[in-house]
């Protein structure tokens, strides 16, 4: 797949920039940008956020994940403890990081 | 190259060495996400990684 | 096919090292030269599995570094020496990078005090 110019990727590596994050998807959506974003390690235990449901719902279900190994390793049940607003289709391995070079224009890691 | 620099905390000696000679012979810019707090800040972040070629965002 | 991307991960916490090397590995895999460098810290425990992982980024014509001049002489010889990693200095990374397609800044900045027995393997 040719990447796409508009779309932003977005890794999210560290648990302490759910404020950042969303605020980054609302001024790229208001550019008229797409985003992309995946949740990594430490970083999922963003998704137990009260804002994560929100941001879930800014974005289209391809375009946002989670690792289901880093969710597994923090402690987490990936079957019966799907964060808020997501769908199991959107948990995923680190072939979804590589998906997001290949598909955004632009990448920025948090 | 244009190449943006975001810096998520205050850089280091180490950043800072990096940085410099990353930016040896090509143009840089440079965003603060530490002090950002307003929409315009991320506005002007967004617009900035659409400007850049390369964006690196540092620890 | 998508274009192979020359990507350095560098990573700045000792808890995110045994991770970062398993999310190069994840690039590895998807066909970029993937290298995870590891700044200050002396490597945790290194398992089978971290083993592999590293071998396997070498494997697929990646690396793992140890950025030996932000190091003490205990982390060095340590990671140099008995874990392997390939040693590198500032500058050299530096040089490395500017041929790089993709930086990642991975996980949390350094920490300033050395862990606690609780999480020191």
């Amino acid at each position: 797949m040719a990447k796409d110019p508009d779309k932003l990727g977005i890794f999210v590596t560290n648990p302490q920039y759910m404020s950042h994050l969303v605020k980054i998807v609302e001024a790229a959506q208001r550019a008229g940008k797409k985003v992309k974003v995946f949740f990594t390690f430490k970083a999922i235990h963003l998704t137990k956020q009260p804002d994560f449901p929100k941001l879930v719902q800014m974005i289209p279900e391809a375009d946002l994940a989670i690792c289901a190994d880093s969710y597994t390793c923090e402690g987490f049940d990936v079957e019966t403890d799907i964060p808020g607003g997501m769908t199991p289709k959107q948990m995923r391995t680190q072939a979804y990081h590589g998906e997001i070079l290949d598909e955004c224009g632009k990448y920025l890691v948090l | 190259m244009k190449i943006l620099h975001v810096y998520r905390n205050e850089p280091n000696e180490e950043v800072q060495k990096l940085v410099s000679l990353l930016n040896e012979g090509n143009e840089a810019m440079e965003f603060k996400l530490y002090e950002a707090k307003e929409d315009a800040d991320y506005d002007r972040l967004i617009q900035m990684i659409w400007e850049a070629d390369k964006t690196i965002s540092w620890w | 096919m998508a274009e192979s991307l020359k990507v350095f991960f560098l990573i700045a916490n000792r808890i995110y090292i045994s991770d970062g090397i398993r999310s190069t590995l994840g690039l590895s895999v998807e066909n970029h030269y993937s290298h995870a460098c590891i700044f200050y810290n002396k490597m945790p425990k290194v398992t089978e599995y971290v083993q592999e992982n590293i071998d396997w980024i070498r494997d697929m014509e990646g690396d793992v570094f140890a950025v030996v001049d932000t190091m003490d002489e205990e982390a060095k010889k340590y990671n140099v020496d008995e874990v392997g990693l390939t040693a590198i200095t500032l500058e050299e990374l530096a040089q490395k990078l500017r041929e790089a397609d993709v930086i990642i800044g991975y996980g949390l900045p350094r920490q300033k005090h050395a862990p606690p027995p609780a999480c020191a393997d």
